[in-house]
């Protein structure tokens, strides 16, 4: 395994190095807000997401240890599971961001107005399966590879290429075959 | 490294991660770029570019600073501050004199020094200047 780049900055945090903790704020937090907002749908709660994500971090920073895992893949791991609990929370309780017409479509005119094609693909998004999303925000916004998202999943990579492949087909559908 | 793949495979390929090579299987990925070359495949990538491009025009914003200040607030301090209390009586004004000794005679310079020393439970930092509002991230 690559020597983690991560590990010295967590050193320093662990010793209460402020200047660390906002060089590690400023590297990882807007990945971890985007990630959240993307499977939640919503930025309030992707703040909070990033916030519990954090408060784990300075726990485990004084107990890190280099070479068991990359602290990026330990990083997106702890977001994805705490969606994936306010998911279930929130489906339990029947409520949340989801939009409840989503509108995913995008019209047919040539002036498409970037701020609601942005939209449609946000709602889109959460017109997926869970897992699919999952894998989408994962490999194609958070740019991670494929054996990196399907570690941060819990799943082989054949389970994810089959979770990307279906929920591409999806949004396809959903964004170009099925225009308004 | 992968030296060939079969035409299923580079479809499959496409599907699942989209028209950017940078995103293919790094293993892979060399195969696919020479398959990508091929006419009859630009068909398969322009679809998926499509998808790609739309799936682009949803950027997140970030609210950025306050965020980070707030969570910034809540990591951990590392060794604690002393408090003054430990060292001084509370309340004291303490007077020092300085002296200074030179070669033919003795010249006292009584130098008075009053340090007001902070309440009991105050915690004064030993170091300031830690926390540099000025870094711009």
């Amino acid at each position: 395994m690559n020597p983690d780049p991560d590990h010295r900055l967590l050193v320093e945090v662990a010793r209460g190095n402020k200047i660390a903790v906002r060089r590690l704020l400023a590297a990882k937090l807007p990945r971890i807000v985007a990630l959240a907002s993307r499977l939640l749908g919503g930025a309030v709660e992707a703040d909070d997401i990033a916030q519990e994500t954090f408060m784990r971090v300075w726990q485990i920073a004084p107990r890190w240890q280099p070479g068991k895992a990359q602290f990026d893949t330990w990083l997106y791991t702890v977001a994805l599971n705490l969606c994936r609990d306010r998911l279930r929370r929130r489906n339990r309780l029947d409520v949340g961001d989801v939009p409840d017409q989503a509108d995913p479509s995008i019209p047919v005119d040539e002036k498409i107005d970037v701020e609601r094609t942005a939209k449609a693909v946000a709602d889109a998004l959460q017109c997926l399966p869970e897992r699919q999303r999952e894998a989408i925000v994962l490999q194609y916004y958070q740019d991670l590879s494929n054996i990196e998202a399907a570690e941060v999943m819990g799943v082989s990579v054949e389970a994810l290429e089959s979770l990307l492949a279906r929920g591409r087909r999806r949004l396809r559908e959903l964004l170009i075959e099925h225009r308004s | 490294m992968t030296s060939t793949i079969s035409p299923e495979r580079f479809h499959q390929i496409v599907a699942t991660y989209g028209a950017s090579p940078s995103r293919w299987p790094e293993p892979e990925r060399h195969a696919a770029l020479e398959m990508a070359s091929s006419p009859e495949h630009q068909a398969l990538l322009a679809a998926a570019a499509q998808l790609d491009d739309l799936l682009a025009e949803h950027q997140v914003q970030i609210e950025g600073a306050s965020l980070i200040h707030r969570i910034a607030a809540t990591a951990p301090t590392g060794i604690p501050w002393r408090r003054w209390s430990e060292w001084w009586l509370p309340g004291t004004a303490i007077v020092g004199t300085a002296l200074a000794g030179m070669a033919a005679g003795v010249l006292l310079l009584p130098i008075a020094v009053e340090v007001v020393v902070a309440p009991r439970g105050a915690d004064y930092p030993l170091v300031s200047g830690f926390w540099d509002e000025s870094d711009v991230l």
